[in-house]
């Protein structure tokens, strides 16, 4: 059996994380992520001085969103055969990716549109700063169900040769209840549970990048082992 | 990592559970250990406000839900005594009792989070009750998956002591590497509590 | 029963329930009332301890962790003795009347 697509697959991860950081990160700018207590005239201001990084810097980490779907499938091949005839994880891990890559896109486009037009109302781009940054750190619901499924599917392998080891299923539970504490800056300007907090924004983004780099070796692996010739029976 | 023998055959040394359940177990130790680092710097930063907060606090609940807790991991430990016996006959009876003391914890819980809202005392509150209530929060969570845990562990011990002869030795160390994987998590719930129990009530 | 009784994890089990009872009763009365009475960091300090002597008992005798191998007993003490002294030094810190960290 080829796993050629598969293994394309996976290493669209990779090309994930890596044209994600530069796009967000290096070129826009929103590491470190801004303050939710900046006034319209400063959070303004920041799409002024920066409208043409803000601008190509979106529309890398659009498409570089869209790398997550051939990721997601690549795991999904993989829970499939621990799943057998009743794929039911399986599908959710799909609906659940699928939907990821929505959340992924969205906020690049919101905040492209706050840099479309810097000079009109602080307080609009504010509105629109506010509701990119609000979309892309507090939905964790997708990917809380992405890591709860696969935590499930790897719990229900009896097979002798496991797809993933064990252990994979408790470290995707353990990253899924990490990713909550996104969900609670609605409430705060301020302090941890903040967007820009440690522990609503950088400890759930640093375990979901650490996430891609601990998944993508496993995948490989299981990918690998799949394509090796049927023992006879 | 899935062949790994947890054994009955109690060796001296001995990974309690299976090696995947300690990923989970030391990787929330440490969220929450950053959870405690966390919330002491910052009371540092503004001690009158919390300590305003904390003395609204009733330390009885925070106490008595320790006894709970501790209780309840008590009974989880003499069940996994049992099911390691050859004939096992109390540890149902030893996993209803922890339950209950789970439902105990609950219930105290649910009474405690009812009184500070009637009394108009919300997450947004005071920085002390937004830790008191994310924190907490977390916590209950992990309660009740623990008592998931737990419903799963008084099955298997339930079959255990209907089943008429041993398991072979293979399948009687699968099944205690579930129920000591089961048990440990139960207990890693009861010692995050007793780290949070001095911190949010008793300190000042 | 009695033979289950009588194991060592029943005996830490007990000095968990009186080890938090003393915490109760250290950590009387409110907040502000104590410190204007009485030494309330050495208790306050006493209290952490307590707790992570628990905190050890229960690793130890509940999770078993007692008769793991030297690795995973290492690790466990890591935590207990790390988030125990940060706790206890971010504590006495915050005492201080100035304190600055930047970069949290």
């Amino acid at each position: 059996m080829s796993t050629r697509a598969q293994l394309f697959c996976a290493w669209c991860g990779v090309g994930f994380l890596v044209l994600f950081s530069i796009g967000w990160w290096f070129i826009a700018g929103y590491i470190p992520p801004m303050s939710p207590a900046m006034s319209a005239h400063e959070v303004a201001a920041f799409y002024q001085e920066n409208t043409g990084l803000i601008r190509l810097g979106m529309v890398i980490t659009m498409f570089s969103a869209a790398l997550s779907a051939p990721w997601v499938a690549a795991i999904a091949v993989q829970l499939k055969r621990i799943e057998g005839e009743s794929p039911a994880l399986t599908y959710a891990l799909l609906v659940a990716g699928a939907v990821g890559v929505v959340v992924l896109v969205v906020p690049p486009m919101v905040w492209t549109t706050a840099a479309f037009r810097p000079d009109r109302d602080p307080e609009l781009i504010m509105l629109l700063n506010d509701f990119a940054w609000l979309f892309f750190v507090m939905t964790f619901s997708p990917f809380f169900i992405q890591n709860l499924v696969i935590g499930l599917a790897v719990f229900g392998d009896k097979s002798d040769v496991p797809v993933f080891p064990r252990w994979v299923a408790y470290f995707n539970i353990w990253v899924a209840i990490l990713l909550i504490p996104g969900g609670l800056i609605t409430f705060f300007k301020t302090g941890p549970f903040a967007w820009d907090g440690l522990l609503a924004f950088w400890l759930p983004f640093a375990v979901f990048f650490g996430w891609f780099v601990v998944m993508f070796p496993l995948l490989l692996k299981a990918i690998r082992q799949q394509g090796l010739p049927a023992e006879p029976a | 990592m899935s062949t790994h023998s947890a054994g009955l055959v109690s060796a001296k040394t001995h990974v309690p559970g299976e090696v995947g359940i300690w990923v989970f177990i030391l990787g929330d130790m440490a969220i929450f250990g950053l959870f405690f680092f966390v919330f002491v710097y910052y009371r540092g930063l503004n001690i009158d406000v919390y300590l305003q907060s904390q003395a609204t606090l009733n330390q009885n609940y925070g106490a008595l839900n320790t006894l709970f807790l501790l209780a309840s991991s008590w009974f989880v430990a003499m069940a996994v005594e049992d099911m390691r016996s050859k004939v096992t006959r109390l540890a149902p009876r030893f996993f209803v009792l922890a339950m209950l003391c789970g439902l105990g914890f609950a219930v105290v819980k649910i009474i405690e989070y009812r009184e500070k809202i009637t009394a108009g005392i919300t997450l947004t509150s005071s920085d002390f009750y937004m830790y008191y209530y994310i924190f907490t929060g977390l916590h209950f969570l992990h309660v009740l998956i623990g008592m998931g845990v737990l419903v799963f562990l008084w099955l298997k011990a339930k079959s255990a002591v209907q089943r008429k002869g041993e398991l072979p030795i293979a399948d009687k160390a699968k099944e205690m590497m579930l129920i000591e994987s089961g048990a440990s998590y139960w207990h890693m719930v009861d010692l995050l509590w007793i780290v949070l129990f001095p911190l949010l009530y008793l300190m000042k | 029963m009695m033979h289950l009784l009588l194991k060592p994890v029943s005996a830490a089990w007990l000095l968990l329930m009186l080890a938090t009872c003393l915490s109760w009763w250290l950590g009387q009365g409110d907040g502000l009332n104590a410190i204007q009475t009485g030494d309330y960091r050495l208790i306050s300090s006493g209290l952490i301890l307590i707790a992570f002597i628990k905190v050890r008992i229960v690793i130890r005798y509940f999770m078993e962790v007692r008769q793991a191998p030297l690795a995973l007993k290492l690790v466990c003490d890591g935590w207990v003795a790390l988030v125990c002294g940060v706790i206890l030094y971010l504590y006495w810190l915050g005492l201080s009347p100035v304190v600055v960290i930047n970069g949290i």
